[in-house]
């Protein structure tokens, strides 16, 4: 696999923790196209990163086919804050604070698994029916024997 | 006359009185020496205006529950959803082969036309300037003005481009098609399998 990440991105942890979240489990020309299209200022710096990472994978790594890779990991970590003051009227004073943060992604070789979040994955007949079961045997009159 | 000197004595006096104040850190007349009672705290800052506004200094009066987290976190799928979703709607450009969204302007081939867009523009300001425009502009490229004989060009201002012809922008932009209009009955499949 290759790790490659980018620091100190002028944009909130929180904020970019969305667009981290989104591109886990893509292929990386899925990841690239569909970050294209998302309007946050966030998405340049990751795109630009994964395209960075893909480019490291093939020359220094030994990766075959530039295509053949999916986002493994991918998340945000808190960079640099720097702290200020604002006035507000009536001698009011308002805290100032300009969040940047790191993006940390990982590309393995193949093809990604079909569901990343393996509780995400859609129930077969069988497990459904075991659920209902369940669900119905749990049942009870309360204060009854 | 009078009145400018009724000025500057009453300057004087003020002066005197500032000094007075800077000198002692009080009123003058000093408070015990006052015939009548002078109120003391007339412009003193004792107190902060500014807490006794009455402004609520909002805190948080409990924690918030986990769920209240997670649902601002997240949001709820039926109304507004805060995690981002992936787009089905892209698909590939036939002229330049990156993606577009669906029912909107390719990104890369309305750059490229925008730019040309562009220095037309410049170019056009540059000869016409600031001059009110009373006769037809026509903007044509590099060996085009050979093609038709003066008095074509008579009563328009042209504006000569000088490069070629993008290959993308044709000529004829006032004819809608060169197919002629069949007189047959037959229907041709446009998309042959």
């Amino acid at each position: 696999y290759v790790c490659h990440m980018r620091t100190n991105i002028k944009y909130s942890p929180w904020k970019m923790w969305y667009i981290a979240c989104m591109v886990r489990g893509m292929t990386v020309d899925e990841a690239i196209k569909q970050l294209s299209f998302v309007l946050k200022k966030g998405a340049i710096a990751v795109k630009e990163t994964i395209l960075e990472a893909q480019q490291i994978a093939v020359e220094k790594h030994n990766v075959e086919f530039r295509s053949n890779l999916w986002v493994a990991e991918s998340f945000v970590g808190k960079g640099v804050v720097i702290r200020g003051m604002r006035r507000h009227a009536r001698a009011r004073v308002g805290k100032v604070e300009y969040f940047h943060c790191h993006y940390f992604v990982r590309l393995e070789e193949g093809t990604p698994p079909k569901h990343y979040y393996p509780f995400k994955r859609e129930l077969t007949g069988s497990e459904l029916l075991e659920n209902w079961l369940q669900q119905m045997r749990k049942r009870k009159i309360p204060n009854s024997l | 006359m009078a009145a400018s000197m009724l000025r500057r004595v009453g300057r004087i006096l003020k002066q005197i009185e500032n000094i007075f104040a800077l000198a002692f850190g009080r009123q003058f007349p000093p408070q015990s020496l006052c015939v009548v009672a002078v109120p003391t705290n007339a412009t003193n800052k004792t107190s902060l205006d500014v807490l006794d506004n009455g402004f609520l200094w909002a805190v948080p009066r409990s924690r918030r529950s986990v769920e209240k987290r997670l649902s601002r976190k997240f949001g709820y799928p039926e109304y507004v959803y805060k995690l981002l979703l992936p787009k089905r709607n892209l698909l590939v450009c036939n002229t330049c082969g990156h993606h577009y969204e669906a029912n909107h302007l390719c990104p890369h081939c309305y750059a490229k036309v925008r730019t040309e867009t562009e220095a037309m523009q410049s170019t056009i300001q540059k000869e016409l300037g600031l001059n009110p425009v009373e006769q037809e502009v026509v903007v044509i490229y590099e060996g085009e003005k050979v093609e038709q004989p003066a008095e074509f060009w008579k009563g328009k201002r042209v504006i000569e481009m000088k490069k070629e012809r993008p290959s993308w922008f044709s000529k004829n932009l006032l004819e809608k098609s060169t197919v002629q209009p069949s007189s047959g009955g037959d229907v041709k499949p446009t998309e042959l399998a």
